[in-house]
C-alpha cells in the first residue's frame, strides 16, 4: 500500500499507451569505487544451528562495467554484545571474497549486537537488536482460480499473531521454490503490521501461484524501522524512473556510521533479526 | 506602508480637485456576432493619446473626463477599431459592439490604428491567448489542448513531454493558481496529466501572469492563469460540435432573452473505451476508461444595473479493470457573480464559489477488498470593486474569505478482517484578504501599478497538533504530547502583507520599459517529491510545522513595436526568491501519514531568467517565436547533502517556434517546434552488487547534477474550413493534426536496470532462456509520429 506501488500502476498504464522502451547510449559520470557493507545477523528461533553473523565487504565499480563486484578482503571486523559486554571476531571465510562471518556466536532474543569494521583507516559501526518476529500459527496454502490480476494456483497463507503491543511490527519474507529464492527487484515482501489487526486469520502473503508438486519455503525475519525504511528505499530505487513520478533516485539510508567520518557514510546495511521458516510440498486439494 | 497610502490618496486627491466639471462616460463592449464581453478591449482619445482605459472581466469600462470634444477609440485585437465622435456635456452610457476584421458595418470610422499594448500597457510578464489561436495549433490526438499551449509561451516549462503541469519561472507546479470562472482548479488534468480539464468550446479567453501580479489575485507563488468561460449567444441559438479521433465535444448556445441574456452548455467525452468493447477479449472489453467535462452558464441582465452570472465546471475520470479495480477523480465548481454597477464609475462584483476535488479507489479482489477516498474542498466569497476614478486612475480594491477542508486518504477495508481501516485526521483553514490597488497614469510616459495584499491564514479546528520532544528531529518517536482543539478553534496563525508594483517608461514612440516587483504568500501546497502531478497528490495546509511559502520577484523589460506595429517584440529579465521550499527526506511516506512533518525538510530556491519574444498578431501569418534562458535552483536542509542544486524541471535553453498561415479563405497551415535542453536529473556514478540485486550508485551530492539528452518536436496542423454557402447555416471544417512529425525519440524517463538477450521487452516470468544480462540505460519514449483527425460543426 506504499506510494511507490502506486507509481508501478502508473507505469504499466504508460507502457500500456503503447510507449516504448530503447536502450540509450548515454555517457555517465564515473566515482570513486564506494565501500559497501552487507551484514546480516540472524537468530534462529527454533533452530539455533542456523543462528549466523555473516558480513560481506566489498567496492563499487563503474555502472557500464559487466564485473562490479570488489571484493575487500582486508578489513577487520568485530561483533560486540552490548549486555554481556563481550567481542567476537568475524573471520574471512576461505574462498568466498569478501565474506566474514562467525557461526559460534551466542546469540539472545532482545540483545543488543555492535558490529565494528575498520578499513583503509576509517572505523565504521552499525547497532541492533533482535526484535521478535511474529507468533506463526501456520503457513498454509489453497488453491484460487484466475482472477484479472492473479494466475491460477496454490497462493499461501499466513495466520497468526503480531506482536502489537510494542508498536508497529515490521517484517521481511523470503519465498523460496525448489531452493531458490524469488530474488527479482520486484519479489521484495516488506510488511509492516500498521494497517494489520493484532490476530491474523489466513492472510495471502504473496501473488506467486505455485504448482502441485513444488517445495516452498518461506522464511520470515524481524526488522527495525531503519531496516523497513532501507528495504522499501532499496525496492524505489531500483524501480526509480529519475524523478517524474517517482522521488529523485537516492541511495538507501544506511544504517552504518562511520565514525572516523561522519559525512562519508558506507552504502549496505547491517541487519539484526529473529527469523522463523515454514513451508511445504504442494499436494492436490480445492 | 504608510508612505504609500499617502502617495496614494494624495493622488487620488489631487487629480479629483483639479479637475472640474467632469462627466463620465460608460458602457459595456461586446462582440456584434455573439454578444460575449470582450475582456480587456482598449478605450481611448484620439485627442490625448495616452489617456483611456480598458474593459474589466465583464467587459465594462468608465473613463471621467473633463467637459470636451472627444473622438473615442474601440479597439480590440482582431478586431475592428470603431470610433465615436461627440462632445461630452453629461454622463453618458456608450456600447459598443466590435466585429472581426471581415465584417463591414456602415457609419464607422475605420481606424489603421493597431492596438499597441505591447509597449504602452503597464502591464508586463504577462500572456495573454484566444481561444481561436489554440484551437488552429497542432493537438496531440486532436485534443485541443489550452495547457499544453501555454507550455509554448516562454517562461513556462513542463515536465516532461505529454504531461500538461506548468512550471512558471521556476516554480513548480503547485504554485500556479488555476482559476475557471475565479474558482480554483485544483488537478487541471486528465488521463495523469496527459489531457487538461479545459473544453475549448466552452473557454472564451485566458490570461497568465507570471511576474507583476495584480494585488487582487493571491495564494499561489509563481502564477495565476486565468480563464474565462464563454457567457454564450445572446443572439441567437448554435450548436457547435466536434468528432474527433479519441473523443467528440458538443456545445449548445443561445439568448435567454435576446442581446441581454444567454447560456451555454458545452460537454465533451473520450471513448476510448468504446473500442474496448469490441474486443474479443475479456480482460480488454471488461474494462472502463474514459473521462467527461461538462460546463454549464447562464446569466441574466435584471436591468443595466444588476447582472448575475452562473457557471459550472464538472469533469471526471473513470479507469476500472473488470470489477476488481476502480479509480476515479475529477473536479467540480460552482460561481455564482452578481454585478452590480453602483454608479458609473463604480462597480462592484460579488462572488460565490465551491470547488472540489476528489479521488477514490475501489478494489475488490479475493486478495484485498478496501475503498480509498480522499478529498479537497474549498468554498469562497469575494467582493470586487473597480473604481474607474479619472482617466488617470483606476482603483481595484476588494476582500476574499475562503475555507479549506483537506480530507486526506480514508482507507475502508471490507471483507477481509486481517485490515484495520486507516482514517487520517481530516485539516481545517480559513484564508482571507484584502486588497487595494491602483493603476496610475503618472505623466505621458509613466504608467504605475501598484497595489497591496494583506493576506491571513488560520487552521483551524476541528484538529490535533503533535509536540514533539524539544531539540529532537521530528519522529512518531518523540512525540511528547497532542494539542486538541475544537471546531473553528484557531490552531496556527499567518498572516503577512504583499506589495505589488509595476511601473512602465515610454521610450520614444513604439517601445517601453517595464519593471514589477510583486511578493506573493502561499498557504497550501502539493506534499511530493516527484515532478509530474497525480490525481493521488496531497495538498497541505501551512501549520504548527510547515510555514508558508513566500515568494519575491522582480522582472524589468523592453517591449517594442516593429514594422508598423504588426511585430512586437519584448525581453524580459526575472529574479525570484522562494522562501520555505520544502521537500521530503528519503522514503518518506507521504501519502497515508498524519503527521506528514516528520518526513519535511524545509529550505529556499531561486530562479532566474531572460524571456525574449517576437510576436506578430495580424496578418495572414501570425505566431511567435521565444526563447528561454533560465536557471532554477533548491537548497533544502538534508537534501543533496545540504548543498544547492538545480530543480529538476530546470531547463537552461527553451526555444518555441509558433506559425499559422492562412493560406486561403478555406485553408490554414499551422506548425509548432520546441526546442529545450535536457531536464536536469541524477544520473548513477557506479554500481554494487547487494542481496542479489544490481544497485546503482548515485553521487549524495549530484542531485539532478546531469541531464536528459536535449528534447525537440515538430507538430504540425491544417484546418479546412467547408465551403461556405449561401443561405445555408451549417458549417464545419475539418483538422488535421501530426504530432512529433519527424518522429523524435524524446526520452520520457531513463531507468537504470539489467538488461536480458539485449531485449528491453524481456519477461523475466516467462519461458525464455537468459542468455546474457548487462546493465543499461533504457529510454521509455511516449509517442513516436501521431496523425489524428477530428470534424467540427457548427449550426
Amino acid at each position: 500500500m506504499r506510494s511507490h506501488s502506486i507509481y508501478l500502476v502508473l507505469i504499466l498504464i504508460i507502457s500500456g499507451l503503447g510507449a516504448c522502451r530503447e536502450v540509450i547510449d548515454l555517457e555517465l559520470p564515473v566515482d570513486q569505487p564506494q565501500l559497501i557493507i552487507e551484514g546480516n545477523l540472524t537468530y534462529w528461533a527454533d533452530d539455533p544451528e542456523r543462528n549466523q553473523v555473516s558480513v560481506r565487504v566489498s567496492t563499487s565499480g563503474n555502472y557500464y562495467d559487466e564485473n562490479v563486484f570488489h571484493p575487500v578482503n582486508d578489513a577487520i571486523l568485530q561483533l560486540d554484545d552490548l549486555q554481556q559486554g563481550t567481542s567476537y571476531d568475524l573471520s574471512p571465510i576461505e574462498n568466498q571474497p569478501g565474506l566474514y562471518a562467525n557461526t559460534t556466536i551466542p546469540l539472545e532474543l532482545g540483545n543488543d549486537y555492535r558490529l565494528r569494521l575498520s578499513y583503509e583507516g576509517n572505523e565504521y559501526e552499525s547497532t541492533g537488536t533482535i526484535l521478535p518476529v511474529a507468533q506463526l500459527d501456520s503457513f498454509s496454502y489453497s488453491y484460487r482460480k484466475k482472477t484479472i490480476f492473479l494466475d491460477e494456483g496454490y497462493y499461501f497463507f499466513f495466520s497468526g499473531s503480531t506482536p502489537k503491543e510494542r508498536g508497529t511490527n515490521f517484517y521481511r519474507f523470503k519465498i523460496y521454490e525448489n531452493d531458490s529464492l524469488y530474488n527479482e527487484r520486484g519479489d521484495y515482501l516488506i510488511q509492516s503490521d500498521e494497517f494489520l489487526q493484532e490476530e491474523i486469520d489466513t492472510l495471502q502473503l504473496a501473488n506467486y501461484a505455485f504448482e502441485v508438486g513444488d517445495s516452498v519455503r518461506i522464511e520470515m525475519y524481524s526488522l527495525d524501522k531503519n531496516m523497513f525504511s532501507y528495504y522499501n528505499e532499496l525496492v524505489e530505487l531500483l524501480f526509480n524512473d529519475g524523478g517524474l513520478f517517482s522521488s529523485p533516485p537516492r541511495n538507501p539510508t544506511t544504517n552504518i556510521i562511520n565514525t572516523t567520518n561522519p559525512q562519508n557514510p558506507p552504502l549496505g546495511f547491517f541487519q539484526v533479526s529473529s527469523a522463523l521458516g515454514g513451508g511445504a510440498t504442494i499436494e492436490e486439494k480445492e | 506602508m504608510k508612505k504609500i497610502y499617502c502617495i496614494f490618496l494624495l493622488a487620488l486627491l489631487y487629480q479629483q480637485l483639479y479637475a472640474q466639471n467632469q462627466y463620465t462616460i460608460s458602457g459595456y463592449i461586446n462582440d456584434v456576432s455573439n454578444g460575449e464581453a470582450l475582456i480587456g478591449a482598449t478605450v481611448s482619445l484620439r485627442e490625448k493619446p495616452g489617456t483611456g482605459t480598458v474593459t474589466n472581466v465583464y467587459g465594462f469600462y468608465s473613463l471621467t473626463l473633463p467637459q470636451d470634444s472627444y473622438t473615442v477609440n474601440y479597439s480590440y485585437l482582431g478586431f475592428q477599431t470603431q470610433s465615436t465622435q461627440f462632445t461630452l456635456s453629461a454622463d453618458t452610457t456608450i456600447s459598443m459592439e466590435l466585429g472581426d476584421d471581415e465584417v463591414e458595418l456602415q457609419e464607422i470610422i475605420i481606424s489603421a490604428d493597431r492596438p499597441e499594448d505591447n509597449f504602452q500597457d503597464v502591464k508586463m510578464s504577462r500572456e495573454e491567448l484566444k481561444i481561436e489561436k489554440i484551437k488552429s495549433l497542432p493537438a496531440l490526438f486532436g485534443e485541443v489542448d489550452v495547457l499544453r499551449t501555454v507550455q509554448l509561451l516562454p517562461g513556462v516549462q513542463s515536465a516532461g513531454e505529454g504531461t500538461t503541469g506548468l512550471f512558471v519561472r521556476g516554480g513548480s507546479a503547485d504554485q500556479n493558481l488555476v482559476l475557471l470562472d475565479e474558482a480554483t482548479v485544483f488537478n487541471p488534468s486528465h488521463f495523469l496529466g496527459f489531457f487538461s480539464v479545459f473544453n475549448p468550446d466552452a473557454i472564451k479567453n485566458l490570461e497568465l501572469y507570471k511576474g507583476g501580479i495584480p494585488a487582487r489575485f493571491g495564494g499561489r507563488l509563481s502564477s495565476i492563469l486565468d480563464i474565462q468561460m464563454k457567457e454564450g449567444n445572446n443572439k441567437k441559438f448554435n450548436v457547435s460540435g466536434g468528432i474527433g479521433s479519441i473523443s467528440s465535444r458538443l456545445t449548445v448556445e443561445g439568448p435567454i432573452k435576446k442581446n441581454q441574456s444567454s447560456f451555454i452548455l458545452s460537454g465533451s467525452r473520450t471513448y476510448a473505451d468504446v473500442f474496448l468493447k469490441l474486443s474479443n477479449n475479456e480482460d480488454i472489453n471488461n474494462n472502463t476508461l474514459y473521462f467527461y467535462d461538462f460546463n454549464a452558464k447562464a446569466n441574466y441582465q435584471f436591468n443595466e444595473k444588476h447582472k448575475l452570472f452562473i457557471s459550472g465546471y464538472f469533469g471526471r475520470d473513470r479507469f476500472g479493470i473488470a470489477d476488481e479495480f476502480g479509480l476515479n477523480w475529477g473536479n467540480a465548481t460552482a460561481t455564482t457573480r452578481w454585478n452590480y454597477l453602483i454608479s458609473d464609475k463604480l462597480f462592484l462584483n460579488t462572488t460565490f464559489i465551491y470547488s472540489n476535488f476528489d479521488y477514490g479507489f475501489e478494489i475488490d479482489t479475493e486478495v484485498a477488498e478496501f475503498t480509498w477516498t480522499s478529498k479537497l474542498r474549498e468554498m469562497s466569497g469575494k467582493l470586487d470593486f473597480n473604481f474607474f476614478a479619472n482617466p488617470k486612475n483606476s482603483i481595484d480594491f476588494g476582500y476574499s474569505v475562503q475555507l479549506h477542508k483537506f480530507a486526506p486518504p480514508s482507507i475502508i477495508p471490507s471483507g477481509d478482517t486481517n485490515f484495520a481501516p486507516l482514517i487520517l485526521d481530516d485539516k481545517f483553514a480559513l484564508e482571507q484578504a484584502v486588497y487595494v490597488s491602483n493603476q496610475q497614469q503618472l505623466t505621458d510616459r509613466v504608467s504605475l501599478e501598484y497595489g497591496l495584499r494583506y493576506s491571513v491564514f488560520q487552521q483551524i479546528g476541528p484538529g490535533k497538533v503533535f509536540i514533539y520532544e524539544e531539540g529532537k528531529p521530528l519522529s512518531d518517536e518523540t512525540i511528547v504530547d497532542t494539542e486538541e482543539y475544537s471546531t473553528g478553534e484557531s490552531i496556527q496563525f499567518y498572516h503577512g502583507l504583499e506589495p505589488r508594483f509595476s511601473a512602465r517608461y515610454l521610450v520614444g514612440n513604439r517601445s517601453s520599459i517595464k519593471t514589477s516587483y510583486n511578493r506573493m504568500r502561499q498557504y497550501l501546497q502539493v506534499a511530493s517529491n516527484a515532478t509530474a502531478g497525480l490525481p493521488i497528490d496531497r495538498w497541505i495546509p501551512a501549520d504548527r510545522y510547515v510555514k508558508p511559502l513566500i515568494g519575491d520577484q522582480i522582472a524589468a523589460g523592453y517591449f517594442r513595436n516593429l514594422a508598423s506595429n504588426t511585430l512586437e517584440a519584448s525581453v524580459e529579465v526575472y529574479y525570484k526568491w522562494m522562501q520555505n521550499v520544502i521537500d521530503f527526506k528519503s522514503g518518506a511516506d507521504i501519502l497515508l501519514n498524519n503527521n506528514i512533518e516528520t518526513e519535511i525538510s524545509a529550505g529556499k530556491g531561486w530562479a532566474y531568467g531572460a524571456e525574449f519574444l517576437l510576436r506578430k498578431n495580424v496578418g495572414k501569418t501570425t505566431g511567435w517565436v521565444s526563447y528561454t534562458l533560465s536557471r532554477t535552483r533548491r537548497q533544502i536542509d538534508g537534501i543533496n547533502n545540504g548543498k544547492s542544486y538545480n530543480a529538476r524541471y530546470d531547463r537552461i535553453h527553451d526555444i518555441s517556434l509558433v506559425v499559422s498561415h492562412q493560406l486561403n479563405k478555406r485553408l490554414t497551415l499551422s506548425g509548432t517546434w520546441v526546442y529545450s535542453t535536457g531536464l536536469a536529473v541524477s544520473l548513477p556514478s557506479g554500481r554494487y552488487p547487494l542481496d542479489g540485486q544490481s544497485v546503482p550508485y548515485y553521487d549524495p551530492y549530484g542531485r539532478n547534477a546531469h541531464r536528459m539528452p536535449d528534447f525537440h518536436r515538430l507538430d504540425l496542423s491544417a484546418v479546412l474550413d467547408g465551403k461556405p454557402k449561401e443561405g445555408r447555416r451549417w458549417n464545419s471544417s475539418w483538422s488535421f493534426s501530426v504530432y512529433n512529425a519527424y518522429a523524435q525519440k524524446n526520452p520520457f524517463i531513463i531507468t537504470f536496470e539489467d538488461l536480458y538477450n539485449e531485449d528491453t521487452g524481456f519477461d523475466l516470468e516467462g519461458d525464455d532462456t537468459i542468455e546474457s544480462v548487462r546493465p543499461a540505460a533504457i529510454k521509455t519514449y511516449l509517442f513516436s509520429i501521431i496523425p489524428s483527425v477530428t470534424y467540427n460543426f457548427k449550426f
